[in-house]
């Protein structure tokens, strides 16, 4: 495979958007630069020192700074129902995770220049990275 | 002894293969990192006695698409042979199973990565500013008794035979009897790569026959199919009778399609001369002297 400097993907996202069914999607506003879509093998050492990778643990974490009661109540309604989560990058492509319930955690600190934090996580256990969270062509 | 050429840094390049899947080179590559950890246990004293070493690879890969994925989803059960090839050094770790993590942080300035990661109890093969044709470099055995040294093959025709060495310190030289014009001999190294690096092939050479002749020295780039993608031919050496010494090519090369072996090629100009070679080498980088793996 040539180096493609296209196939690098980068940047802040621009939006962050929940469904309860991948067909219809609620706007969460505006976020912080630390959201995050990870993927971790689960690894098992072998006998000669290998480590083979059996499956892996997706991750989504994003930081809300629209802390008002209607956000709040969207994410507590995917805390019992599970939820679709699509992030959108800057450069427009978009990264859909699925299958997850989401948790919260607020982090309100009243200093100047931090806004009040909606911390939205979820987490699923899939066998390979793009059953977890969709990747680019 | 203090020496700087025994200080090795830059960058690298990383591609994977297996007997299934083939050869696999992922492209722009953020990091790459080979690392050694002790197993160790502590004795009553307080002494922590090692055991055995684990050696860890790790690479973040920046072209984080679905064709990448599947590439590494198919080789995830598939023990690989991963080549780690740098501006002047080569590692190589055989018979591991790699391992995909993904990381897409959604911050400028910060690539999507999706890495990479293997360990084996097995040291890497690493070959820093050391002669990539190993002991063959050196045309001492002939295993088969064929007349060519282990490792070396006849480009076309020719006569090849084993002779007492003509460089100081002795052991054998491979001579060579041309039958057509570029007769000669050559070996293939795998070393994956598809960016650009220099190469350089030498060999010390002696004439023997009779007459002023010439000898040429060739690098190829194949594919892994075995196909030839490249070939970059040095000048001819013209050689008194009897004269010896060290030729070299120095090559740039810039790869068109994905490289899986360089084929160093030793050739003599006219047919029905003769020419012998010992310390032959094929390096990264820059000529230096010969080494003898």
């Amino acid at each position: 495979m040539a180096a493609d400097a296209t196939k690098i993907f980068a940047g802040p996202a621009t939006k962050v958007e929940t469904s309860p069914d991948g067909s219809t999607w609620t706007d969460l506003g505006f976020m912080n630069a630390n959201a995050e879509i990870d993927f971790e093998a689960d690894k098992t050492e072998l006998m000669d020192g290998n480590e083979l990778q059996v499956s892996g643990l997706g991750k989504v974490s994003v930081e809300l700074v629209q802390t008002d009661s209607a956000t709040l109540g969207i994410i507590k309604g995917y805390r019992t129902s599970k939820a679709y989560l699509r992030v959108t990058s800057v450069d427009a492509k978009t990264y859909q995770v699925s299958g997850i319930y989401l948790s919260q955690a607020v982090k309100r600190g009243f200093k100047g220049g931090e806004p009040h934090t909606l911390i939205v996580t979820g987490q699923r256990r899939v066998v390979n990275a793009d059953d977890w969270v969709t990747f680019p062509a | 002894m203090a020496n700087p050429l025994s200080i090795y840094s830059g960058p690298g390049f990383v591609a994977f293969d297996d007997p299934v899947n083939g050869l696999f080179l992922p492209g722009h590559t953020g990091e790459i990192n080979i690392e050694g950890e002790p197993r160790a246990f502590e004795a009553m004293d307080g002494n922590s006695m090692p055991l055995s070493m684990l050696f860890k690879f790790k690479a973040g890969l920046l072209q984080s698409n679905q064709a990448q994925l599947d590439e590494l989803i198919s080789r995830r059960v598939q023990k690989q042979t991963i080549y780690v090839l740098g501006f002047e050094s080569m590692a190589v770790m055989k018979n591991v199973y790699p391992s995909g993590a993904l990381k897409r942080g959604f911050k400028a300035g910060e690539g999507h990565l999706l890495s990479v990661e293997a360990q084996t109890g097995v040291e890497a093969d690493v070959y820093n500013r050391e002669n990539l044709f190993d002991a063959d470099g050196s045309f001492e055995l002939d295993g088969n008794s064929d007349g060519l040294a282990d490792g070396w093959n006849k480009i076309a025709t020719g006569t090849a035979s084993i002779v007492a060495s003509f460089v100081s310190g002795g052991g054998n030289a491979q001579q060579f009897l041309s039958v057509a014009g570029n007769d000669g001999i050559y070996k293939d190294v795998v070393m994956p790569f598809n960016h650009d690096l220099t190469l350089t092939l030498s060999v010390n050479a002696k004439n023997v026959s009779g007459t002023t002749q010439s000898m040429v020295l060739e690098l190829q780039t194949l594919n892994a199919a075995g196909g030839v993608i490249a070939t970059y031919t040095g000048t001819a050496e013209s050689f008194t009778n009897n004269e010896i010494r060290r030729v070299s090519l120095n090559q740039a090369v810039s790869p068109a399609a994905d490289v899986k072996t360089v084929r160093a090629r030793i050739k003599i100009v006219t047919a029905n001369k003769t020419f012998q070679w010992d310390q032959a080498q094929l390096e990264l980088g820059q000529l230096t002297d010969y080494r003898e793996n």
